[in-house]
């Protein structure tokens, strides 16, 4: 039965994106769980949607606008919270809608309003193209060499980013860093999973690899694994129900963290 | 005459126009073991950030001898980071990674021996304090400044914690900063002892001290009664 997926050229393309993206949600996950940036990671997502709306009023792109909207809603965050005292999450919560905003009303003025909104909101990974893989792929790769490059600077800054200073660790160059490979992965993933969606990926396997994990490095492998299982499951079953596959990966990733929780305390 | 590690004059802090610290003088030659003590909000934490370059909008002067190593409270530690024993340590020489050869001998000094691999969110609180005493001993510096180190730390690993500093102390011909609430301990172990409210209220050898004079500041008579015991025997001797 699994042989009918893969007859059809664009449910390949759409099945292997699903798990890059699966990846690269993963790759920068646990950083997010552990560094409690959870919030960020889902008002990026939001961000990149006024991206994703210049890019289609001006027919270039999305990905390259997307993911500078991406990075300057968080230099907007840092911006307001080291600079105006504002906690990080009412930043956040005040940007948030300020960038959708931005989308809204350019795609307000683009003549592809309707189908795209819900497309990009929800995701639509029968949109998927090869470029979008390759652009997974690229961003697979250089999310793992910089996060290998920058290991033990990731790894101080998230165990104690206090002493990691006195010590001598950048860190505001790793939480910079740290900022554009969440903007850069979100963008990679956002359409496939769509804007409201992408939270799920980018958390629940995180969750999951925190309980379990005995090294820094078995965390991220951990995280993969789940991503790429819910990802296959959700995507079959996805085919064979006749539904959304975005929403069925989320909701799939939700249920097996829920029988996790029971079995693991 | 005495070689100064640490000298501070007229040191002021303030934030907006609430005043931390006021008028501070004092100098800590080579080998002291100094106690702070003070009751809460006196500005010790803000002295010690002082101390290590943390604070740098301070007016005064603050001439600093020699490197620093530090260990601060726990509640900087993210204790769900899978994060190994001796990575913890190698933080400590961030810049200088050749240290990590010293690493295993270090844990064996603070009584950690061969927990290199233990995930330090499995460690409890007097295990995790001796390992950033490990940490703030890498880079081999001159002062050793800490900050409330028996804060989450039980009776017993108190009592070893304060053992291991003397040790280290005497093996390694270090100055010590010590921040603390256990005013008895404070008496009972540091050659000298730094009364802190806002400004000095008194420096000087912990038997010089009669902690009926800073009986105003501290509320809490249990601790102080400890250092009571100590000054009237150390005096009872010294008749």
């Amino acid at each position: 039965m699994v042989n009918e997926i893969f007859q059809y050229d664009f449910l390949r393309i759409a099945f292997f994106a699903s798990l890059l993206s699966g990846i690269a949600a993963a790759i920068i996950s646990p950083i997010i769980v552990y560094k409690k940036m959870e919030f960020i990671g889902d008002g990026t997502a939001h961000a990149a949607f006024a991206g994703l709306a210049i890019g289609l009023f001006l027919n270039i792109d999305y990905r390259f606008i997307s993911i500078i909207t991406a990075i300057l809603f968080s230099l907007l965050i840092s911006f307001f919270s080291n600079r105006n005292k504002i906690n990080e999450n009412s930043a956040i919560g005040m940007l948030l809608p300020v960038f959708m905003s931005i989308g809204v009303i350019i795609l307000s003025k683009s003549s592809t309003y309707v189908q795209d909104i819900t497309s990009y909101l929800f995701g639509d990974i029968l949109l998927v193209n090869l470029s979008d893989v390759w652009f997974l792929i690229f961003v697979i790769f250089s999310m793992a060499f910089l996060i290998y490059l920058f290991r033990y600077e990731i790894l101080f800054f998230l165990a104690d980013e206090e002493m990691a200073e006195f010590y001598g660790v950048n860190t505001k160059l790793v939480r910079t860093i740290l900022l554009i490979l969440i903007s850069v992965s979100v963008v990679s993933i956002v359409k496939i999973s769509g804007i409201i969606l992408l939270g799920a990926l980018l958390i629940i396997p995180g969750l999951f690899a925190k309980k379990l994990s005995r090294s820094f490095f078995s965390v991220f492998i951990l995280a993969i694994i789940y991503n790429l299982i819910i990802a296959s499951i959700g995507f079959l079953l996805s085919y064979y129900l006749d539904v959304s596959p975005g929403p069925t990966i989320v909701l799939a990733s939700f249920f097996a963290f829920l029988i996790f929780s029971f079995i693991k305390k | 005459m005495n070689n100064y590690v640490i000298i501070v004059e007229n040191l002021s802090y303030k934030i907006n126009d609430t005043v931390i610290l006021k008028n501070i003088n004092f100098k800590i030659p080579e080998g002291d073991f100094v106690g702070i003590i003070g009751p809460n909000g006196a500005g010790k934490s803000t002295l010690v950030k002082i101390l290590i370059g943390k604070i740098t909008d301070f007016e005064g002067k603050i001439n600093v001898k020699g490197t620093i190593g530090y260990v601060p409270q726990f509640q900087s530690i993210n204790r769900e980071v899978p994060i190994k024993a001796y990575q913890f340590v190698l933080m400590g020489t961030y810049k200088n990674q050749k240290n990590i050869e010293k690493i295993p001998e270090l844990l064996k000094v603070v009584g950690l021996s061969g927990r290199e691999n233990s995930l330090v969110g499995n460690m409890s609180g007097g295990e995790l304090q001796r390992l950033s005493l490990a940490r703030a001993l890498i880079s081999d510096p001159d002062i050793l400044i800490l900050d409330e180190p028996e804060a989450g730390v039980d009776q017993m690993g108190k009592a070893k914690f304060y053992e291991l500093l003397e040790k280290i102390q005497s093996d390694r011909k270090l100055t010590i900063i010590m921040i603390s609430h256990d005013i008895g301990m404070v008496f009972e172990k540091c050659k000298t002892v730094m009364c802190l409210n806002k400004t000095l209220h008194c420096h000087g050898p912990s038997e010089k001290i009669n902690p009926d004079e800073l009986k105003i500041l501290f509320p809490d008579f249990d601790l102080w009664i400890r250092a009571k015991d100590h000054y009237e025997k150390e005096h009872k001797n010294g008749e």
